[in-house]
């Protein structure tokens, strides 16, 4: 993870990759060799496209700022493990007949969410029509090493001794709720524009009304929601929209 | 501590304004012409009376008003979160954001259900094991980098940062930093003389 004109990106910008993180290429051909004949992906690629900012998405200066909207996240967000066509944020700016920005950054927590959206308010004086938060697990963090300007992120995969004792200490403590809760009033009393938040499928909720992303069908790496998972919270988000 | 029309201040007491904080009501404040202060132990200087803090004589020294938002050890959280807020609430720039952080890695707990909010515990075990896995894997540096850039994206005046020795500065871009020793008298005039030159500079 890397900063771009302050933002926090992956480490890749401008390029295109067949594969990336747990959507590997071993991963595939693993998952190819249990699936039916039938599979969509035994015959249809998928591009991660990344740009400038290490963000999948389109640049900045490439999207309608005066009709967009922004959307935030983790990989769900990001869509790893499908096509970009099939992504919810891809089909609700769709929907919406608009641009969109995604600023998600896969295996990040509630620190790299409020970071880039902050960054972003304070940056693109053009508002979005709305702002979709994908709220993460909240005890993600990450670290970054100011000498060789490289970040990485850490949640329940690290092994790490002082990473489990951060993440152990941090629940306990209440360190993640109160993080959790400081960032959420931050980001929406800054915003000043409608916010939808949803999670994924059985994480805490971190609000009343609330929605999430569940897991009809996976993904090309049989981990992440599927097609009709994105296709099916793209419909319901659009609902709660516009009525 | 307790919100207050999205700001962070302490709980009720007869030591702070009706937001949980040690200075005058936000609604009495000179919006025209004042100074904001921001931080935490030092900053509201509870061991003395209000009138020998350095915020009360800085303000005083300067012809301005002020408002405090320091929040006793809440550290970075509460400062970044306070700082961030004001932009929020208050349209009125102040002249000059002063702040000071004697814990910056002290962090603010809550309840699963968000009705108790308090800064840590530094005799909890937990919090103990939590500050020596956070300096080790680089969390608290990591938070203070992350914050640095978004407080010099959001503050919308000069900032002055009070440094302490052997304490870490919360900010390291766009700030004036001024080495202090721990005493208000002191500060003040420090702080004074350094806004003083500063708002000459400025002036056509």
């Amino acid at each position: 993870m890397k900063f771009y004109d302050d933002f926090l990106g992956t480490d890749d910008c401008n390029i295109t990759l067949p594969f990336v993180g747990g959507d590997s290429k071993r991963q595939f051909i693993e998952n190819s060799a249990t699936q039916p004949p039938d599979w969509y992906y035994h015959t249809h690629d998928i591009s991660y496209e990344y740009n400038s900012f290490g963000h999948r998405s389109k640049n900045i200066n490439q999207i309608d700022l005066d009709n967009y909207v922004l959307f935030t996240g983790c990989s769900h967000t990001t869509g790893i493990g499908l096509k970009l066509e099939h992504t919810y944020p891809y089909l609700i700016s769709q929907k919406m007949q608009c641009s969109y920005y995604n600023l998600s950054v896969p295996a990040t927590g509630i620190d790299v969410l409020e970071h880039n959206l902050l960054i972003w308010i304070s940056t693109i004086k053009k508002k979005p029509r709305a702002v979709f938060i994908q709220w993460p697990d909240h005890s993600r963090f990450i670290t970054y090493n100011e000498r060789y300007s490289v970040g990485s992120e850490r949640g329940s995969w690290s092994d790490d001794p002082a990473d489990i004792a951060l993440l152990v200490n941090g629940e306990d403590t209440g360190l993640f709720n109160a993080r959790k809760e400081l960032a959420r009033k931050l980001i929406i009393q800054t915003i000043k524009t409608p916010v939808y938040s949803f999670n994924y499928a059985n994480l805490k909720p971190y609000g009343n009304k609330y929605s999430s992303l569940s897991q009809i069908d996976d993904a090309r790496d049989l981990s992440h929601s599927g097609i009709k998972s994105h296709a099916s919270f793209a419909d319901k988000i659009y609902a709660e929209i516009t009525n | 501590m307790q919100f207050y029309d999205e700001l962070l201040g302490h709980d009720p007491s007869d030591l702070y304004n009706s937001s949980g904080h040690r200075c005058k009501e936000l609604s009495d404040l000179n919006l025209h012409n004042y100074i904001l202060f921001a931080g935490d132990n030092v900053a509201l200087g509870l061991d003395k009376p209000i009138e020998e803090t350095y915020p009360y004589l800085v303000s005083q020294a300067l012809k301005t008003d002020y408002y405090n938002l320091a929040i006793f050890n809440g550290g970075l959280d509460a400062l970044k979160y306070n700082l961030i807020s004001w932009n929020n609430v208050v349209a009125a720039k102040p002249k000059a954001i002063v702040i000071s952080s004697e814990f910056a890695n002290s962090f603010i707990v809550a309840d699963s259900s968000y009705v108790t909010w308090k800064a840590c515990d530094y005799n909890d075990s937990k919090v103990k094991d939590l500050f020596d896995a956070g300096n080790t894997n680089g969390f608290f540096d990591t938070r203070r980098v992350l914050a640095n850039k978004v407080l010099v994206k959001i503050t919308n005046a000069p900032v002055y940062q009070i440094v302490f020795k052997d304490k870490v500065p919360v900010m390291t871009d766009n700030v004036t930093n001024i080495n202090c020793e721990n005493n208000h008298l002191s500060i003040a005039t420090q702080v004074t003389d350094v806004i003083r030159k500063q708002l000459v500079k400025v002036r056509p």
